[in-house]
C-alpha cells in the first residue's frame, strides 16, 4: 500500500510532504523554545506575515518555473506603496482608481520584463534588475523623494483587518493562490509556463506561442508583486520607502525555489506557499530567540544554495525522498 | 605572404568607448566651469576607483558566461573587517591580509559551489551573498568603526597634489588584470571557457579549476574595491557595498564584455567605468535629480545588453541560421 | 604506391554492441600520402571503425598498427599523442577566438616566464597556414569566417600537433561546391607533405577525385579495397548495396486518394530552393538526400519555422502560408523532428503532459484546459501507440528511443492531423520498434493521413515510400514511384552524380 502511495505522489508530492514535515518540526521547535507561540493567535499572526512574500513568491515561481528570475519584484511593491498612497490620500472613494491604475502599471512593467527577454537574448537577471533600478528612480521622482499620503481605510482593512480572530490577508491571499492555481493548472496558458521552463524549443515546436507567454509570466510577476505591496500597503498604512524592496528579491526566490520550483519548469504553486510559510516561520522563530538579522540573512543564503543543490537534477532529491520514505523493492526503471 | 591589417571588431569598439569617455568629459568641460576644476577630475578619480576595483573583479565572470552577484556584499564585509581589525589589533597589515583572505575564502565557497554542487553561478554567488552579509552584519551590525589614518593615507595621497593614490592602484590594478587575460595560459583559456565550455573542455582545458580561479579574483578584485571604500569612508558600512553588485555588472555589460561570454576584456571595463561615473558627475553638476540616475542607469545596463545581443544574433542570422 | 611507409593498418577488427555486430573483421590500412575513401551506407560501420581508431571505442578484437608497432588506442588523447587528429562534421572551433588561438587552444606556447608567447604563436600559425597555402590572417577572429576556411583551420589544428593521420568525416557536408574545390586542393597539398588522409564521404565524384584507393564497408563487413583508377561508379555503388534487396513492406497503392499538400516553387532557406511537391492522402513521399542537402529545412520551413520567401503552398485545396508551427499545427499539419530530445519532447515530464499539450493547445477555448479529464481520452491512444512504460505517469526520460518516438507520434495521433512531415523516424531506435514504428505510419495512411518522410536510410526511403524525391543542394532532383527506380538511380541522383527532372 505505502510503496504505491509513494510512487502516486510523485515528485511534487513528495517535495511537499516533506515541506509539511518541515513546517511541523519547526512549529514543534518554536513550541518547546518559546511555548506562547502555538497558540491559535500567534500562528494566525504568522500566517498574516507570510501573506506579503507569498504573494510575491506566486509570480516569482511562475517565472522560475519559466526558466527565468524577477528581481524587479521588490521595487514593483514600492512603487504600489508610494504610487497607490498618493493617488489614495487616504481616501476611500480614490482606492479603486489607485488600485486599478497600479495594477496597470504592474502588468505593464512586467510585460516589458518579458518583452525584452522574448525579444532579444537578454538575460532574465539583467533586465529585471535593470528594471528594478528604473522602477525605483522613477518612484523616486515620483514623490520627489518625500513619500507622500496615506492608505485609504478600505485597504487598512484589507490590509490589516480582522473578521474575529482571523486576519483578513490570509484570506486575499488563498484567493489570489486559488485563481493562480487554476490559471497554471487549468488553462492552456499557464501549462504552458512549465513547458517553456522544461524545454522551450520543444514548446515552440509544438505550436506555443513561446514569446507573448513570456510576456504573460513577467507581467503576472509584476501584477503579483504589486498586490504584494498594496497588502503590505494597507498594514502600514503610510507610504514609506522600506516596503518593499530588495530583500524581497531574494526572499521570494527562496519561497520559490525551497518549495521545490526549479528552472526547469518543475514544481507548482503550492510550493511557493509552503515556502513563503517557512521562510516567515523560519524568520519570526530566529527574531523570538533574538537571532539578528545577521544570522537571518546566512540562513537564507544557505538554504537558497542547498535547496537548489538538493533539487537539481544530478543530485537526485527525488530518488533520495523515496529511499527516505522506505520504498522498497522499486520497479527497474529502464535508462 | 600577403596580410591584411584591419582594425578588428574588438579594437573598434574599444575606440568608441574611449571617444565617449573623452567626449563625456570634454564636452562638459567646455561648458562648465565647476566641471573643469582640478578638485572635480580629483573627485571623479577618487570615487573611480572603489567601483572600477569591483568591476575589473566581475569582469571575468562574465567573461566565461557566468556571474557573481557576491561581489556587493564582499565590498561590504571588506570595509567592516577594515573597520573592526586595523584600528583594534593594529596591524594594517594583517587587517588587509585578513581582508583579502576572507574574500579569496567567498571565492573558494563560490566555485566550490558552482564546481561540486553543480549549482548555477547567478544562484550559487545569490546564496553566498546571503551568507556573507549575514557574517558582516554579525561582525558590524551599524556603520561606524574607525579605519586608521596609517591606512587611509596609503589611498587618499595625492600625486602631484591632484592625482588619487587610490586611481594610480586602480590603473595597476588594470595593467595586472589585462597581463592576466592577455598573457597567462589562465587568461586565454578563461576566453576559451567562455567561448564554448564544451569545446574548451575537449581541447583539454581543465574547465572546474578556471573557474575556480575566476570566482576567487572577483572576489579578490571586490575586496580591494571595499579596501579602497574604506580608505575614501574612514569608517566601515555593513551595507555600503550593496549598489556594487548591479553597478559592477553595469561597468562591465557597457565596456563591451558580452554576457554570451568569451568576448571583451578589462580595457572595456575600465571605459565602463569611467562612463557610468562620469555620467552621474554630469548629472549632478547639472543638477539632474539623483533619482533619474537610477532610471538611467537601468536603462544605460538594458540597452547595451539588448544592443550585444541583437548584434550577435544579426551576425547569426548573416550565417543563415534560423 | 610502392615503398611508402605504411602509416596504419588495422587488422581483422570486431566489434559488437549488445544485438548488433558492429564491426565484423574489417581491414583497413593507410599508407604516406595517401587518401584513402572509406564507403558505405549508413549504419555500414564507418563511425564505428573510426570511433575504434579514435580511442572512442575499444575494440572487442583484432589488431591496429601504427607506423608498423602494435598500439592499444586507450583513449583520444593517446590516439592524439599518437597522430591521430578527426575533422568531425561539427567543428570544434571557438567562435570568439582568433584563428591562431584556434590552433593553439588548450596547448598555447609559453616563454620561459611562463607568459603566452604570443610572437611564437603567431610565427608557427603563419608557418601551418602557409604550408596549407591559406592566406589567412592569424588574429582575424573565426566567427565571421566561412564554413570553408573554418574547416579549413580546423585540418590546421590537426598540423598543430604534427599529426601524421587525417580523418575528415563528411568535410563537404556544409560546403558549397567553390568551398569544397578549395578544401580539395588543401587535402591533396596535404597528401604531398606525406599525411595519410581517411576520407569518409557519400559524395561519389569526390571520392573519385581525390582517393587513391576505397574501401567499402557493408552492415559493419570488410567488403573490398579497389584502387580508385581500376573501379568505376556503378561497380562501387554495387558493392554498397550488395544483394541487399531492402525489407519491401506491403504498400497499399489503393489507399492514395487526392493530392493534400500541393507545394509549388516554393524558396526560402538557403538550403531551399524552388521546390515543387505533391502529397497525396495515404501516401508516404520518401525523401531521400545527403546531409546538408536540405531536406530538414525543407520540412521545416512547410511546418513554419523557417519564413517561405516566394512560391506558395495549398493545403487541402486553399491557400496556405506557414508562418508559425501554430499555424501550421492549427491547419492539421504535424512535424516529428529528428532530433527528438531537443526540439520535441519534455524530459521531465510525464507522458501525458507530452502527448496532451498540442491538442490542449489547439482547441483551448480561452486557454481553458482540463489535464485531469484528458488523461482518460489519452489511455487508448497511449494504448493503440504500443508504449511500453510502466505507467503514462512516468517521465519520458526513462522511456527509449522507440517509445519516445512513440510519445511524439501519439502527440499528433491524439490531436489529429492530415499531413505528417516525420524527420528520420527511427534513427537512434532499435529493430524492434522500427517495424512498429512503420506498422503506425501505415496506419496513419489508412486513415488517410499524407507522411512526407525524410530519412538517410535508404532502405527505410525504398521499403515504406509510395514515392521517392531526392534532394540535392536545397533542390528536388528527382521524383520516382517507389517500384519505377532503384537504390543505385537514387543514390547517383543524391550525390550529383545524374541529374534528372521528372
Amino acid at each position: 500500500m505505502r510503496i504505491s502511495v509513494v510512487r502516486k505522489l510523485g515528485r511534487t508530492g513528495l517535495i511537499y510532504i516533506s515541506l509539511v514535515i518541515v513546517l511541523c518540526v519547526l512549529l514543534a521547535a518554536s513550541g518547546i523554545l518559546i511555548p506562547d507561540t502555538l497558540k491559535a493567535t500567534h500562528l494566525l499572526e504568522i500566517a498574516r506575515q507570510s501573506v506579503p512574500l507569498g504573494i510575491t513568491s506566486l509570480g516569482q515561481t511562475l517565472v522560475i518555473l519559466s526558466g527565468g528570475i524577477d528581481l524587479s519584484v521588490g521595487e514593483m511593491m514600492t512603487l504600489a506603496n508610494i504610487v497607490g498612497a498618493d493617488l489614495m490620500r487616504g481616501k476611500d472613494e480614490m482606492a479603486l482608481k489607485a488600485i486599478l491604475v497600479v495594477s496597470l502599471l504592474g502588468l505593464v512593467l512586467g510585460g516589458i520584463n518579458g518583452w525584452v527577454i522574448a525579444q532579444t537574448d537578454v538575460p532574465p537577471l539583467v533586465m529585471t534588475f535593470g528594471m528594478g533600478s528604473i522602477v525605483k528612480g522613477a518612484y523616486l521622482l515620483y514623490c520627489g523623494g518625500a513619500p507622500k499620503g496615506s492608505v485609504s481605510p478600505i485597504l487598512r482593512t484589507l490590509g490589516s483587518g480582522r473578521l474575529g480572530i482571523v486576519p483578513i490577508s490570509p484570506l486575499l491571499f488563498l484567493g489570489l493562490f486559488g485563481v493562480l492555481l487554476f490559471f497554471s493548472k487549468r488553462t492552456t496558458w499557464g501549462r504552458s509556463t512549465f513547458y517553456i521552463g522544461n524545454n522551450s524549443k520543444a514548446a515552440y515546436y509544438a505550436g506555443i506561442p513561446t514569446k507573448w507567454r513570456l510576456v504573460l509570466i513577467y507581467a503576472i510577476s509584476g501584477l503579483m508583486a504589486v498586490f504584494s505591496g498594496l497588502i503590505l500597503s494597507g498594514y502600514i498604512g503610510i507610504a514609506n520607502f522600506s516596503v518593499g524592496g530588495d530583500a524581497y528579491n531574494m526572499n521570494s526566490v527562496a519561497a520559490g525555489v525551497v518549495g521545490g520550483n526549479t528552472f526547469n519548469g518543475q514544481g507548482g504553486l503550492g510550493g511557493a506557499v509552503l515556502g513563503s510559510l517557512i521562510i516567515t516561520l523560519l524568520t519570526s522563530l530566529m527574531t523570538s530567540l533574538g537571532i539578528g538579522q545577521a544570522g537571518k540573512s546566512v540562513m537564507q543564503g544557505v538554504v537558497i544554495t542547498l535547496m537548489v543543490a538538493l533539487y537539481t537534477s544530478q543530485t537526485d532529491l527525488v530518488g533520495k525522498l523515496k529511499r527516505f520514505y522506505k520504498e522498497r523493492g522499486r520497479r527497474h526503471v529502464p535508462q | 605572404m600577403r596580410r591584411v591589417k584591419s582594425i578588428s571588431d574588438s579594437k573598434r569598439q574599444l575606440i568608441t568607448l574611449y571617444l565617449t569617455v573623452l567626449g563625456m568629459y570634454a564636452i562638459p568641460a567646455l561648458f562648465s566651469a565647476p566641471f573643469r576644476s582640478v578638485q572635480n577630475a580629483t573627485n571623479i578619480l577618487n570615487q573611480a576607483a572603489p567601483i572600477g576595483f569591483v568591476a575589473l573583479g566581475q569582469t571575468f565572470p562574465i567573461l566565461i558566461g557566468g556571474i557573481d552577484l557576491s561581489v556587493g556584499s564582499v565590498v561590504s564585509l571588506t570595509t567592516a573587517l577594515a573597520a573592526v581589525y586595523m584600528a583594534t589589533s593594529g596591524g594594517i597589515f594583517t587587517g588587509v591580509c585578513l581582508c583579502l583572505f576572507a574574500a579569496a575564502v567567498v571565492g573558494l565557497v563560490n566555485g566550490l559551489v558552482i564546481n561540486k554542487l553543480r549549482v548555477e553561478p547567478l544562484i550559487a554567488t545569490l546564496g553566498t551573498t546571503g551568507v556573507v552579509s549575514g557574517i558582516t552584519l554579525a561582525i558590524m551590525p551599524y556603520p561606524g568603526g574607525y579605519v586608521p589614518s596609517g591606512f587611509t593615507n596609503w589611498w587618499s595621497y595625492r600625486v602631484f597634489g591632484f592625482f588619487p593614490l587610490a586611481f594610480v592602484y586602480f590603473l595597476v590594478g588594470l595593467l595586472i588584470c589585462h597581463l592576466i587575460l592577455n598573457f597567462t595560459r589562465f587568461g586565454r583559456r578563461v576566453y576559451a571557457l567562455g567561448g564554448d565550455e564544451h569545446k574548451a573542455s575537449v581541447a583539454g582545458i581543465k574547465v572546474k579549476r578556471i573557474k575556480m580561479g575566476v570566482y576567487v579574483l572577483s572576489s579578490v578584485f571586490a575586496s580591494i574595491g571595499g579596501l579602497a571604500l574604506a580608505a575614501r569612508m574612514r569608517s566601515g558600512d555593513p551595507l555600503a557595498g550593496n549598489p556594487f553588485t548591479l553597478s559592477s555588472i553595469a561597468a562591465v555589460i557597457v565596456g563591451g564584455t558580452s554576457f554570451t561570454g568569451g568576448v571583451g576584456g578589462v580595457i572595456g571595463t575600465a571605459a565602463g567605468v569611467a562612463i557610468m561615473g562620469l555620467l552621474s558627475v554630469i548629472l549632478n553638476i547639472y543638477g539632474i535629480s539623483p533619482f533619474f540616475q537610477n532610471v538611467l542607469a537601468g536603462l544605460i545596463v538594458v540597452a547595451a545588453v539588448v544592443f550585444n545581443s541583437i548584434r550577435s544574433r544579426s551576425i547569426l542570422q548573416a550565417k543563415g541560421r534560423q | 604506391m610502392e615503398n611508402r611507409r605504411c602509416l596504419l593498418k588495422m587488422v581483422d577488427v570486431a566489434k559488437s554492441f549488445p544485438g548488433v555486430k558492429a564491426l565484423d573483421g574489417v581491414n583497413f590500412s593507410l599508407e604516406e600520402g595517401e587518401i584513402h575513401a572509406l564507403v558505405g551506407e549508413n549504419g555500414a560501420g564507418k563511425t564505428t571503425l573510426m570511433n575504434v581508431l579514435g580511442g572512442v571505442l575499444k575494440p572487442d578484437s583484432g589488431q591496429i598498427f601504427i607506423e608498423g608497432k602494435e598500439t592499444d588506442i586507450s583513449n583520444p588523447l593517446v590516439a592524439r599523442e599518437l597522430g591521430i587528429a578527426f575533422i568531425h562534421q561539427e567543428l570544434n572551433l571557438i567562435d570568439e577566438l582568433s584563428v591562431m588561438e584556434n590552433l593553439f587552444v588548450g596547448n598555447e606556447p609559453v616563454t620561459r616566464k611562463k607568459t603566452i608567447d604570443w610572437r611564437a604563436m603567431e610565427q608557427r600559425s603563419l608557418e601551418i597556414l602557409e604550408k596549407l597555402g591559406l592566406d589567412l590572417d592569424p588574429h582575424q577572429i573565426v566567427r565571421r569566417l566561412p564554413m570553408s576556411l573554418k574547416q579549413m583551420i580546423e585540418i590546421a589544428k590537426a598540423l598543430v600537433f604534427e599529426a601524421q593521420i587525417i580523418v575528415m568525416d563528411e568535410p563537404t557536408s556544409s560546403l558549397t561546391e567553390g568551398e569544397a574545390e578549395i578544401l580539395f586542393k588543401l587535402i591533396k597539398n596535404l597528401k604531398s607533405h606525406g599525411k595519410g588522409i581517411i576520407y569518409i564521404s557519400h559524395r561519389m565524384e569526390e571520392i573519385f577525385e581525390l582517393s587513391d584507393r576505397i574501401t567499402v564497408l557493408r552492415n559493419g563487413s570488410y567488403i573490398a579495397t579497389k584502387d580508385t583508377s581500376s573501379t568505376n561508379h556503378d561497380e562501387l555503388v554495387a558493392l554498397m548495396i550488395g544483394g541487399d534487396p531492402g525489407q519491401h513492406f506491403h504498400k497499399d497503392e489503393s489507399l492514395r486518394k487526392d493530392v493534400v499538400l500541393d507545394i509549388r516553387n516554393l524558396s526560402g532557406h538557403d538550403l531551399v530552393k524552388d521546390i515543387t511537391l505533391q502529397v497525396r492522402a495515404g501516401e508516404i513521399l520518401g525523401i531521400a538526400g545527403l546531409v546538408g542537402a536540405g531536406r530538414t529545412e525543407l520540412l521545416e520551413t512547410v511546418f513554419g519555422i523557417y519564413p517561405p520567401r516566394k512560391g506558395e503552398i495549398s493545403f487541402l485545396g486553399k491557400p496556405f502560408k506557414p508562418s508559425s508551427p501554430r499555424a501550421s499545427i492549427k491547419a492539421g499539419i504535424a512535424y516529428v523532428p529528428e532530433d527528438r530530445v531537443a526540439k520535441g519532447l519534455f524530459l521531465d515530464f510525464d507522458l501525458y503532459e507530452n502527448i496532451a499539450l498540442v491538442k490542449s493547445e489547439r482547441d483551448a477555448i480561452y486557454g481553458h484546459t482540463h489535464l485531469p479529464k484528458m488523461r482518460t481520452e489519452m489511455n487508448p491512444v497511449i494504448g493503440t501507440m504500443g508504449i511500453r512504460t510502466p505507467s503514462p505517469r512516468q517521465q519520458v526520460k526513462n522511456l527509449s528511443g522507440g517509445n519516445r518516438q512513440k510519445v511524439i507520434l501519439a502527440r499528433w495521433v491524439y490531436a489529429g492531423m492530415r499531413v505528417l512531415l516525420i524527420n528520420e523516424p527511427t534513427r537512434g531506435i532499435d529493430v524492434g520498434a522500427k517495424s512498429e514504428i512503420y506498422q503506425l505510419l501505415k496506419r496513419l495512411n489508412r486513415e488517410g493521413v499524407a507522411i512526407v518522410m525524410v530519412s538517410s536510410d535508404l532502405s527505410e526511403i525504398f521499403g515504406v515510400s509510395h514515392r521517392i524525391a531526392v534532394m540535392h543542394e536545397g533542390r528536388i532532383v528527382a521524383v520516382y514511384d517507389a517500384d519505377q527506380t532503384d537504390r543505385q538511380q537514387v543514390l547517383s541522383n543524391m550525390t550529383g552524380l545524374i541529374h534528372s527532372k521528372v
